[in-house]
């Protein structure tokens, strides 16, 4: 049965009054992402926004055990959680690690990549707000080329983003699946679907951060879905190497083509200073990225 | 090893059912909880760190002599001693170079001086009472350090001194930087390094500014 508003569930294992800040698209999607663990979850998280979410000692706000483990060793502390429950013979309960994009591409890639390579039993996920936000908003390896950050203040970043999902497609794992917060629903059902599945399994979320981009608060959702319907995030999944487009992403395919990347660009002061060069640097890769997708599903169907 | 460990208690509990955020971010400043009780910030907590290491000579003592009556090897102390009694020089080391220094002792013994060894089995808490016993009313010291503080001395020398503080006699205290890199260290070295700083004692001369290096340079 497919996920609606309406049959989720009601039960909430985020609770009120979390640090983050106001029109955060990560509390939004950490709450579906426990919605769909259903408590039955140990998370482990790196130093990132989350742990700001997380809330202080001797507070939290999170409804979920949870270890908070250095920078780089989210995936490794994850592999002794899975050790600990088989040892223990606990079974049901999905070891999740959740970190930032900094977290994942940057510091936390060694860990992460030797726990898929040894098909380690657990659920990454990686919220992916591309920079170091609750530090100032330093560039990381998910910052887009021309965006204004706390460590390219003047130029904006002079190099292009990782692709992180294609990445981890590339260690063979079980489950990949990139998902946005303004597609709760999508993201519900991929974290549900990576539950029932063993091995590593690693789902990318795409989190808008209003001050961080520079956009108001009460446009996380629509930037978003702009990031979506101008092809910047494509939402699909790759299950045991089958592709597959996704909710908005797959309706984009079917009918009607994206939108210029400039619509998404233009509502963020991050990229006030992105020249015409780089502009068109990022469309041509959303749209070669978006050709290889079209074909992949293509291929998936006949 | 059923027989002299306590069972298995687990400190840190993962459960869904009794959900808890460990080593979460801690302010400097103490917090409420959720119930309303005051609780511990930063430097609170590292109080007790200080406050635990303080108290954990005596238990340090105390198990090290249990495990002896079980084990038959007995750790009851946090120093050792070699032919101290009658020593009026002492080396002092720790682990494994300690053990070397004992036949360097003997080497000197040999040669008709006093000398005995002071082995320091625990760093924290720095066995203060204990060293500055055995050192007390000595006449040299030679301390044995494989590590260096860059721009003073060995990490065991400075709290020998540290130790010797306020004491009433004026020990001279010497400092050899040796086996880095896990270069090693012989007893015969270890002599003649004792040997020299005999010889370099002078009246008031207590301590010399820098260590001196056993190596090429």
């Amino acid at each position: 049965m497919k996920t609606t508003a309406v049959n989720i569930t009601e039960k909430e294992y985020l609770l009120p009054g979390n640090r983050t800040c106001p029109g955060c698209a990560l509390s939004l999607a950490y709450r579906y992402i426990l919605k769909a663990l259903e408590g039955q979850a140990i998370a482990t998280v790196p130093a990132s926004c989350l742990t700001v979410l997380h809330g202080m000692y001797p507070v939290t706000s999170v409804a979920v055990p949870c270890v908070n483990t250095p920078f780089a060793t989210t995936a490794a502390s994850a592999t002794g959680l899975v050790a600990g429950l088989k040892a223990l013979g606990k079974e049901g309960l999905t070891v999740v690690a959740i970190a930032g994009d900094g977290g994942t591409y940057d510091i936390g890639i060694q860990a992460l990549s030797a726990a898929a390579e040894r098909q380690t039993d657990f659920l990454y996920i990686c919220y992916d707000n591309e920079g170091y936000m609750n530090t100032g908003n330093q560039r990381s390896g998910s910052t887009p080329l021309g965006a204004i950050s706390g460590t390219t203040p003047i130029l904006g970043k002079q190099q292009n983003q990782k692709d992180i999902a294609a990445i981890m497609e590339a260690h063979g794992i079980p489950y990949v699946a990139t998902a946005s917060a303004s597609y709760p629903l999508d993201l519900y059902d991929k974290v549900r679907k990576a539950r029932t599945i063993r091995g590593t399994r690693f789902i990318h979320v795409f989190t808008p951060c209003p001050p961080g981009w520079s956009f108001p608060f009460n446009n996380t959702i629509s930037i978003g879905k702009l990031a979506v319907e101008t092809g910047w995030v494509i939402l699909y999944e790759v299950e045991d190497g089958v592709f597959r487009l996704t909710s908005a992403s797959e309706s984009i395919a079917r009918k009607g083509n994206l939108k210029p990347l400039r619509e998404y660009t233009a509502e963020q002061g991050r990229f006030k200073n992105i020249t015409e060069e780089q502009i068109n640097e990022l469309q041509d890769r959303v749209n070669a990225r978006w050709k290889r997708c079209l074909e992949r599903a293509g291929d998936s169907q006949s | 090893m059923d027989r002299f460990l306590p069972a298995y208690r687990p400190h840190t509990i993962l459960d869904p059912a009794n959900p808890k955020n460990y080593n979460l971010v801690t302010l400097a400043n103490p917090r409420v909880n959720a119930e309303g009780v005051l609780c511990h910030g930063y430097m609170e907590l590292r109080y007790l760190l200080q406050e635990a290491l303080q108290n954990a000579g005596e238990i340090i003592v105390r198990v090290g002599g249990e495990f002896g009556e079980v084990f038959g090897r007995s750790y009851a102390n946090m120093v050792w001693e070699y032919r101290l009694d009658d020593a009026d020089v002492v080396v002092v080391a720790m682990g494994s170079l300690a053990m070397e220094a004992t036949v360097a002792a003997d080497m000197l013994r040999e040669a008709g001086h006093k000398v005995g060894v002071l082995g320091l089995r625990v760093f924290r808490p720095f066995p203060k009472a204990d060293v500055a016993e055995a050192l007390e009313k000595r006449r040299l010291v030679v301390v044995f350090d494989k590590n260096i503080s860059y721009g003073l001395e060995g990490a065991t020398c400075s709290e020998i001194k540290s130790t010797l503080y306020g004491s009433s006699t004026r020990t001279v205290i010497r400092n050899y930087i040796v086996g880095l890199g896990g270069r090693d260290v012989k007893a015969r070295e270890m002599a003649d390094a004792v040997n020299r700083s005999l010889l370099s004692m002078k009246e008031g001369d207590l301590n010399e500014e820098y260590p001196e290096w056993i190596c090429a340079i």
